[in-house]
């Protein structure tokens, strides 16, 4: 009668071990498919974020008619060169100094006769691929002034 | 030391039920929540291109623009009054495809459509005129919309019911 009873404390521990060593390979991969939803929800937050933050200088380049000087009065914490520009965000997308930031946009502009372009590409520092790119083009239009200055140079409109 | 048997043999197996639960419960939980990221990200990633193409086709409208407004400014160095620039305006923009002017005692409306994607397509009406001044405009935005780029036909306004074919 001892045992038998032996035998069955035997096999409940090694029940237990074995259960414990099984729930161990689910908690290792639970944690890895957790982990990647982590990632996979960060990357999702980064995107969504770096859409708006791309719209938004998207907007101020065709509303200002591709006035670089005018996108500039408005991410006054900007670096901005004339031809190029990097605005500068925190972890929660707002603008901050380049000393603060985690993000950043940074635009080439272009101009090409009447056409003005910009080139934005967002990305985190702390890596060079970029999350979200626009190529963004605006006519500048043309007026009478337009007209006397392309009769002086000769037909090409500057 | 009967009963201590019985109490003995309903231990063995319960831990591997718990267990088995716990698994299927965290399991499911991993597995959707997953789902769930996944599925975000590509709505994302679908918001993002959908972006992109918009601004694509702004991009596309806003050359059309640039050839309409050069052709405009061409036509007025080789006229020399309101009536002759209005006039001039349906040839000198005929080179220009899909675009439709409409020419009527008020007003000079071009329109044009640039495609954004399978269903949508941007619409940009401008009014034409000869300027007056120094740094007025060939032209005046009117409308720079999105708009539906499906007909009638395409869509599907059928409705099933019960007991129909």
């Amino acid at each position: 009668m001892q045992k038998y009873h032996h035998t069955r404390s035997s096999i409940l521990l090694l029940e237990i071990m074995i259960n414990i060593l099984f729930f161990s390979f689910l908690v290792i991969f639970c944690l890895y498919v957790f982990q990647r939803t982590k990632n996979t929800n960060l990357e999702t937050k980064e995107l969504n974020e770096a859409v708006i933050c791309v719209s938004n200088i998207a907007e101020f380049f065709y509303g200002s008619d591709g006035d670089s000087a005018f996108l500039y009065e408005n991410y006054p914490d900007a670096t901005y060169t004339g031809a190029t520009m990097t605005i500068y965000y925190d972890e929660d997308f707002d603008t901050v100094t380049a000393s603060e930031a985690y993000y950043e946009a940074d635009i080439n502009f272009t101009t090409d006769e009447s056409l003005s372009s910009a080139d934005i590409a967002f990305h985190a520092l702390n890596s060079d691929t970029n999350i979200y790119t626009l190529s963004l083009t605006v006519h500048l239009p043309f007026t009478i002034e337009t007209s006397f200055t392309q009769e002086e140079t000769g037909g090409t409109v500057e | 030391m009967k009963k201590r048997h019985a109490h003995t043999f309903s231990t063995i197996g319960f831990s591997s039920i718990l267990i088995i639960f716990m698994s299927v419960a965290i399991l499911t939980f991993s597995v959707l929540s997953m789902m769930t990221a996944s599925a975000d990200y590509r709505l994302s990633k679908k918001v993002a291109e959908k972006t992109s193409d918009y601004y694509l086709a702004s991009n596309e409208a806003e050359i059309i623009l640039q050839e309409i407004d050069s052709a405009l400014l061409t036509l007025y160095q080789n006229t020399s009054s309101n009536t002759e620039f209005v006039s001039g305006i349906e040839t000198a923009l005929s080179d220009i495809p899909n675009l439709t002017i409409t020419l009527n005692e008020t007003a000079c409306i071009a329109e044009y459509y640039v495609t954004i994607n399978d269903i949508q397509s941007l619409y940009v009406k401008c009014t034409l005129h000869y300027p007056t001044t120094q740094t007025q405009r060939f032209y005046t935005l009117q409308e720079w919309k999105t708009v539906g780029s499906f007909s009638e036909e395409d869509t599907d306004q059928s409705l099933n019911v019960l007991g129909s074919e």
